[in-house]
């Protein structure tokens, strides 16, 4: 199951953080999302790597993470705790992720680079998840 | 499906010329405002054709290229010229060009670019381009 989600910004400057089901706490989800980011910037160090999703990042000993990059260089972070995530299904996760993240860029009065708190992205996050379990 | 999984709304595609032009004299004037310095007004519609840019690629790159991200500067210019014109303006530039002087400086050439169309500039502003707005797209 998803345990959280989150959007970084270019400058590596927490965006957006949402936990659910899980009696982990915050602090360690951020400090997990903070590491990931060290990963995505060896992952794109590759000249190579001119895809989007950029698959499973890391491994901790309860989750693991998974990253996808924008062409705006805003990254989405995602982390489960399923040892059966397909790899398929994350991908369309991502995207799912990345259209709900464009449509909250969409509002005039967001500062693209602020902290995203708009209730519909909430909203779609939430009916994102859960539908996906 | 559910309303939120649905796709982004690719609409027709086609803005009314007379909506966009009334929209953008109102953004002229908008900018106008307490200032009568060429370089002033030119920097004001640049930002806003700036915060108008950081929105529309990120969508334009999601719908052209789906998971691809162009990582190389010639791709991405090309994609600029060609691309993210016909989306804006209906056509592709009409060309790019590579300075001489300066190697990482480009310029993407549009003989007759839109906003500049119902413009006639008044002589105390007489160096004023409004196509500023699109650099800064």
């Amino acid at each position: 199951a998803i345990v959280c989600v989150a959007v970084v910004g270019r400058s590596n400057n927490p965006l957006y953080l949402r936990i659910y089901h899980t009696d982990t706490s915050e602090l360690k989800l951020q400090f997990i999302v903070h590491t990931s980011l060290d990963i995505f910037e060896e992952k794109l160090k590759e000249s190579s790597m001119n895809t989007a999703y950029l698959g499973l990042l890391y491994p901790t000993e309860d989750f693991k993470v998974y990253g996808y990059i924008t062409n705006t260089n805003v990254k989405l972070v995602v982390i489960v705790d399923d040892s059966d995530t397909k790899d398929s299904e994350m991908r369309s996760f991502f995207e799912k992720f990345h259209l709900h993240y464009i449509r909250a860029t969409f509002n005039p009065f967001y500062k693209i680079g602020e902290e995203i708190t708009s209730k519909k992205f909430n909203a779609s996050m939430d009916q994102l998840i859960s539908s996906r379990g | 499906g559910d309303p939120i999984d649905k796709p982004l709304p690719r609409g027709k595609g086609e803005v009314n010329l007379s909506a966009f032009s009334f929209l953008f004299s109102e953004l002229v004037q908008y900018s106008q405002t307490r200032t009568n310095q060429v370089t002033l007004l030119e920097q004001r519609l640049s930002d806003i054709g700036w915060s108008v840019g950081q929105r529309i690629l990120d969508v334009i790159v999601f719908r052209e290229r789906g998971l691809k991200r162009e990582t190389r500067v010639v791709n991405i210019l090309s994609f600029i010229q060609t691309t993210v014109w016909k989306i804006l303006f209906g056509r592709a530039a009409d060309s790019i060009e590579q300075s001489l002087e300066h190697k990482d400086q480009f310029m993407i050439i549009d003989q007759s670019p839109v906003t500049n169309k119902f413009i006639s500039v008044p002589k105390e502003l007489n160096q004023l381009n409004c196509a500023a707005f699109i650099a800064g797209v």
